[in-house]
Parts: C-alpha cells; structure tokens; sequence
C-alpha cells in the first residue's frame, strides 16, 4: 500500500492521528477510522493501489513504520460494524428480518454483514465480498456472510447469477493499446507514401538514359536511406526477428520502413523484397502522388521485415475479408443465435408468470385469466423459437465443412445448441396444469432424434408444400395410367411401345421419390 | 426406321387428343373426355426422300399432355428429349393463343436442344368456315408470330381432318432433313464395309435409334 508515498513519511505523525482514531484522507478530506481503511481507501478509490502482490510486499516492509500500532493490536481487519442492530433485551422481540420467527438459540441470530439487520441463521446463509465499510466489493472484498436482500441487490445480480461489466476497463486498456498501434501504423505509412513517391519521382527523371539507369539505383538507396534511419548493423549479431547469427550464407538486410537488421531466410520469412506495383496496388487507400504507376516499367523492389508488413497489411486484408461473403455455417449460427436470444428473453417472462400464477394458488386466489393467456402465448412463442432453433442447428450439422476450422466450429456448434435446447426446452415441456386443455391444445413439440436425413432441410413454406403434394398426386396418377397402358401394349404385343412406357415409368418414379424425399415427413404414405 | 419423340401441349379443349386421335386413327369423337395426365399413342408414316429411291419410314412416339393447370408440372418429363413440339391453340378462343405462347417460352427457354422442331397449330378450322364464323383469331396475326419465333405453322380442323396428315408430314420432312447427314452418313458407312467383304456388326442390327427388335 502506497501510503507512505502519500502523506508524510514520518512514522510519528500517523500514529499520532492513529491515536485519536480518526484520519482523514489526504486527498478528498473522508474520515477514516483507522489506518488500514485509509489505505484501502486510497487504493481503491483513488487508484493509487499497485497490483495486489507489489502492495503485499511494500505492506510487509512498510508495516514496521506506520503500521506498527495496527500490527499488534489488529491483525485482522474487522468489518465496519457501525449499522449492526442490537438485539432487543426482550427475547420475544427479536425477531428474523427475513422470517418474521421469533429467533432461539436454535435458529441462531445473526447480523447481516452488510445491511446489520439480525436475521435467523438459514436466512443469513449467502456469502458475498464486501470491503471493511461493509458495502459491497468484488474485487478487493472478503468473503461475508449476508441476507438475501443483499445478495440479491448487488449490482448487476440477475437469476442467472453474478454479472460483473467489465467492459470499460476492456475497453480503455484496448484503446490505448489501439491508439499506440495505429500511431505506428501511420507512422509507417507514411514512411511508404514518402518512399514510393520518391523513388517513382527519382525513376521518372532518370528513365530515358541508360547511363542514368545506372546511377539511378545508388540514387535511389542513399533516398531510402535519408527516408528511414537505417540502424548501425555493425554491432548487430542477430537477425532482429529470428535472432539466428549473421554469417556468409546470412546476410544482413534493411527493412525500409522501419530501418532494423533482419535476415532474408526464406524459412522464417522475416523479411521479403516486394516490388512497388504490388505494395501500390494493396495499399490504394493512401494518397500516392502517382495513382497509377504500373505503366511505367519500374521494377524496384522495397524490402520490408515480417511486422511491418503485419502492421500495414494485415488490417487492410482483415477489412477486406470482412467484406467477403459470410461462410453458409456462419450465416445459419448468426440465426441461431438470434433466435437464443429471443428464447432467454422469453422464458424469464414466462417464469415469472408461472410463479406468480402458482404463488396465488398457495393463497388460492383463482389465477387472473390474463395472465393465463399472457403464459399460453409465451410458452407457444418460445416453442416455436426453439423448434426453429432446432431445425437450424440440425441443418448446421450436416453442411459440408470447407475446412478443418469450419468442421471444429461445427462440432462446437452441434453440442452447443443440443445442450441449449435441452436445458430450455425442460420448463416449457411439463405443460403447466393451470392452462386447460381447452385453452392450450396440447401443442406436440417434436424433437426427435432420428429423423431422415432429408427431413432437416424441411423449411419449405405451407404453399411450396400444398404444390409438391399436388404433383406428387398427379405423379402417382400418371404412373398407374402408364401401368395400365404398358399392360394393354402387353396383351396387344406391341413390345415397342411397352419399352418406351416403362422408361418413362421409371422417369415418374423417380421424380416421384424426388418430391417425397423434398416433402420429408410432410409428405403422405 | 426413323423413330421421333412427338409432344402435344396446349390449353386445356382445344383438340389435342382430337388431333392425335384423327392422325392415328382417322377418327373423330364428338364428346370426348379430357384427358388425364398425358396419354401415349404411336404412328408411322413414309416421306420420300429425294435422294433416296425408297420412301422413308419414320415412327412418331406421340405423348398427348393434358392441358388442364393441374397436370401442368407432368409436361417438363414429356417435352424433355422430343424431337418435335406441337403447341396448339384454340382458333375461336384468343386466351388459347395466349397459353400457346407461353408454352413456346416455356420450350425455347426449357429445352436446349436447337433442333426441337416447334408447330404452331391452330385448331377447329371448321368452326371458321360458312356463316357462322367463330373465329376469334386471325391467321395473320399467329403467323406473325410463328414467323418471329422461327416456327411452322398452319391452321386444321380435327373434325374434318384438313389439313391434320400435312402436319405430321412436314414435321417428318423437317425432322429428317436434319438427321438425313447423319443417317446418309452411317448408311454410306454399312455399304463401305459390305464391299470390303467384312461382316459389320452394326449391320446387323435395325438401323438408327430403333432401340426395339422383335423379342424385346
């Protein structure tokens, strides 16, 4: 704790003021009662608190100074008991805040750690951190003991559990470490702006003569030069990246962004000569004097080391990835996810009703009839999510994976969803026996394992159905024509015909069992 | 033998099965019912051929759809592979005209084969004649259209039979000046081998696509 840093570090005049119990803090003036509060205060709320292990270690050093007066008489710290309540001298007053029993020795009584209210053992049973003020602390907290009132008043407490945001601490380290990316990103694109538009520049005045040719690469090394302050590689050993020895067969290289000596080993690709054309043509979002220079016959080559090519081009080709069509099996776990969040929004909704519904048959009041039509058009409502969700999922299971990454993520997804649907489906499929049957038919939700293989395609809309039954019907009726047509070709020995009435039999047939195989269970026989 | 796939389309009672029934049998039924899905019927006819000093016999495979919307999904199976499409419509009903185009769409579009020989044929030609004239489209204005789409056409009459034979033979005519290369082709190719005294196995069996023989 960086106590020392802050107020005055003679030891003397803090326990002076420890003396009278009450310190203030020297930065917003709050009363503290004792010094280790103080310290806590400061760590916490003023962020002067080092990370939890270097403060164990400055606390261990710095106790024989200020701390020495606490040491001995506290080594523990104790939680603020200033809003306990007393019990009542009156034994028949005390009773549980919770319960409203009268408490014994047998129910035990016990304060709430955090509210002070005295409670009745079972009914101060949670455990939740609370720092020495008794409020509620996640982070620096110790464990207490504490009603459920408390518990549940929590920030951020709901019935799936503890949620902690830590979102805007995500956010402000990854800004800041964004920030710094980006700076170099523009640092080094700049860097290739000036240097493609040198070199082009240098190339264009020398191009027409051949003795000019010549002198022109010298020219235009010392540029690249004055662009990037190349490093000294005379006392350079190591390649900056693979830190492999430099040798005969390992010569040092420049990169010319960012002027560090690599290697040029094909194997760990630390550095790759590029030619300017390609690095234009990647990179057309920068403002380039000279849009278009593949007309010209330049042929010079930048060599740039592994992470500056990972800081300039890696974001542009993730952005145009992005752009990409969106992989089928990524496409169907958007919906699947979509259609989740529906279901986690629904069934909470119907849980409360359903709880509200069966606490008023406890004191049998007759449910009011909203409700119950309120809990009957959930419940469909969620039945017919999931059965959506549990058609997608299933035909997530048989798309085709590309590759190795799509066929894991596919796995993933199969246990995923099958997990989920199980875990929802359980309250919606005990129909609750206060929706009559009248009321709600009882709605076959089906999820049967083993279904045809067609069957998980089975998203065809009632219209689409209605036709393919018609033509199946008019198949049907066609093939026992041309069975009877191939039986009278049969008595009247026309062989000809009858080859010709069986093919397109089998033609029929087979268009048939088409439509069967697209009707799946919709279909009839 | 020449053997070719033949398919009727149309709109439903303008004398598909009438036709057929008149070019098969001669025949002519006042109070015929429709048909259902799409009846099968066969005939040969002779063409002679100018090359040839024999007449041609070539078979027609006649798959006659029926028109009503119900069956309509049937007619993709028939029209595939057919050698030649007769769309017919109705001459005293111009919505039969309508559906008729919209079957030569559905060929053209359908059916890639370049030679599939399209005949448009406007039906009930004696319903037009003497002083009671139903007719409700003029013949100009279908073979306006006939020409456009690069298709034959004529106007017959079942009932009477004019003009029904004619049909079928410019159909065979059509047919076999397309695959006459073909046929003249292999028929050079038999009497070349017969004269090198070899036995050609093919010369033993029927000629073309005749797929059939006597004990099939």
């Amino acid at each position: 704790m960086v106590l020392d840093n802050v107020i005055s570090p003679n030891p003397s005049f803090t326990s002076v003021e420890s003396e009278f119990e009450n310190i203030n803090c020297p930065i917003c003036s709050k009363e503290f009662h004792d010094l280790q509060r103080l310290n806590k205060h400061l760590d916490t709320d003023h962020k002067l608190g080092l990370s939890t292990q270097s403060s164990n270690e400055i606390t261990s050093q710095s106790r024989d100074t200020s701390l020495s007066l606490q040491r001995d008489s506290n080594e523990k710290a104790h939680i603020s008991r200033v809003r306990w309540k007393k019990p009542s001298r009156n034994l028949k007053e005390n009773k549980c805040h919770g319960c409203k029993r009268i408490m014994n020795k047998s129910t035990g009584m016990v304060n709430c750690r955090s509210c002070g209210e005295l409670f009745c053992r079972i009914h101060c049973r949670n455990i939740i951190k609370l720092n020495l003020e008794a409020d509620y602390d996640p982070i620096d907290g110790s464990w207490y003991h504490c009603c459920n009132e408390c518990f549940k008043k929590r920030p951020g407490y709901n019935d799936f559990g503890q949620v902690n945001d830590l979102t805007t601490d995500f956010v402000s380290v990854r800004s800041s470490k964004n920030e710094d990316k980006k700076l170099r990103q523009l640092q080094l694109e700049n860097r290739l702006i000036r240097l493609i538009d040198g070199i082009t520049e240098i190339y264009l005045r020398n191009k027409d003569s051949i003795v000019a040719a010549f002198r022109m690469n010298i020219e235009i090394s010392r540029f690249e030069t004055t662009v990037t302050a190349w490093k000294d590689d005379t006392a350079v050993s190591r390649c900056n990246i693979c830190l492999k020895q430099f040798g005969l067969l390992l010569r040092k290289h420049h990169c010319r962004l960012c002027g560090e000596v690599i290697c040029d080993d094909g194997t760990t690709a630390c550095s790759s000569p590029i030619p300017i054309n390609v690095l234009l043509r990647t990179t057309q979002d920068l403002p380039y004097k000279m849009k278009n220079i593949d007309s010209l016959d330049l042929e010079h080559e930048l060599r740039l080391c592994r992470n500056c090519i990972q800081i300039i081009f890696v974001g542009r080709k993730f952005k145009q990835d992005l752009l990409q069509k969106k992989a089928l099996i990524l496409e169907k776990y958007e919906s699947i996810h979509n259609l989740s969040l529906v279901i986690d929004k629904l069934l909470p909704q119907f849980k409360d009703i359903l709880s509200k519904i069966e606490n008023g048959k406890d004191t049998n009041t007759l449910p009011v009839e909203s409700d119950i039509r309120e809990l009957t058009r959930l419940r469909e409502k969620s039945l017919r999510s999931l059965s959506t969700y549990n058609n997608v999922s299933r035909q997530i299971g048989i798309i085709n994976p590309t590759n190795g990454s799509e066929k894991r993520i596919q796995e993933s997804i199969k246990i995923a969803s099958s997990k989920y649907i199980n875990e929802k489906m359980l309250p919606l499929k005990t129909i609750p026996a206060i929706l009559n049957p009248l009321m709600n038919k009882p709605q076959e939700i089906d999820l049967p394992q083993t279904k045809k293989f067609s069957d998980l395609f089975n998203t065809l809309s009632i219209k689409e159905i209605k036709s393919l039954r018609e033509e199946l019907m008019v198949l049907k009726e066609q093939s026992f024509m041309i069975q009877t047509m191939i039986d009278a070709a049969k008595t009247q020995r026309k062989f000809d015909e009858v080859t010709t009435l069986e093919g397109n039999l089998k033609e029929l047939h087979d268009r048939a069992t088409e439509i069967q195989g697209k009707l799946g269970s919709e279909g009839f026989e | 033998m020449l053997q070719f796939k033949l398919v009727l389309l149309g709109d439903s009672s303008v004398g598909k099965s009438s036709i057929v029934h008149r070019f098969v049998k001669d025949s002519f039924d006042e109070l015929r019912e429709s048909t259902i899905g799409a009846a099968f019927l066969s005939q040969t006819i002779k063409i002679k051929a100018e090359e040839q000093e024999e007449d041609v016999v070539i078979k027609f495979e006649i798959w006659d759809t029926a028109g009503q919307e119900r069956y309509k999904s049937l007619a993709p199976m028939y029209y595939r592979n057919a050698n030649a499409a007769l769309v017919v419509y109705d001459l005293t009903q111009k919505d039969s005209l309508v559906k008729a185009r919209s079957w030569v769409e559905e060929l053209k579009n359908k059916v890639g084969d370049e030679d599939l020989v399209i005949f448009l044929v406007g039906n009930k030609l004696d319903l037009c004649e003497g002083e009671e004239d139903l007719r409700a489209v003029d013949t100009s204005e279908a073979k306006a259209y006939a020409e456009e789409q690069n298709l034959l056409f004529t106007e017959v009459s079942a009932k009477t039979g004019q003009g029904v034979k004619e049909v079928f033979r410019s159909i065979g005519e059509k047919l076999y000046a397309s695959k006459k290369d073909e046929i003249l082709a292999k028929k050079n190719r038999e009497l070349g081998n017969r004269v090198n005294n070899s036995v050609d196995i093919n010369a033993q069996r029927p000629s073309t696509n005749d797929t059939t023989t006597c004990c099939s």
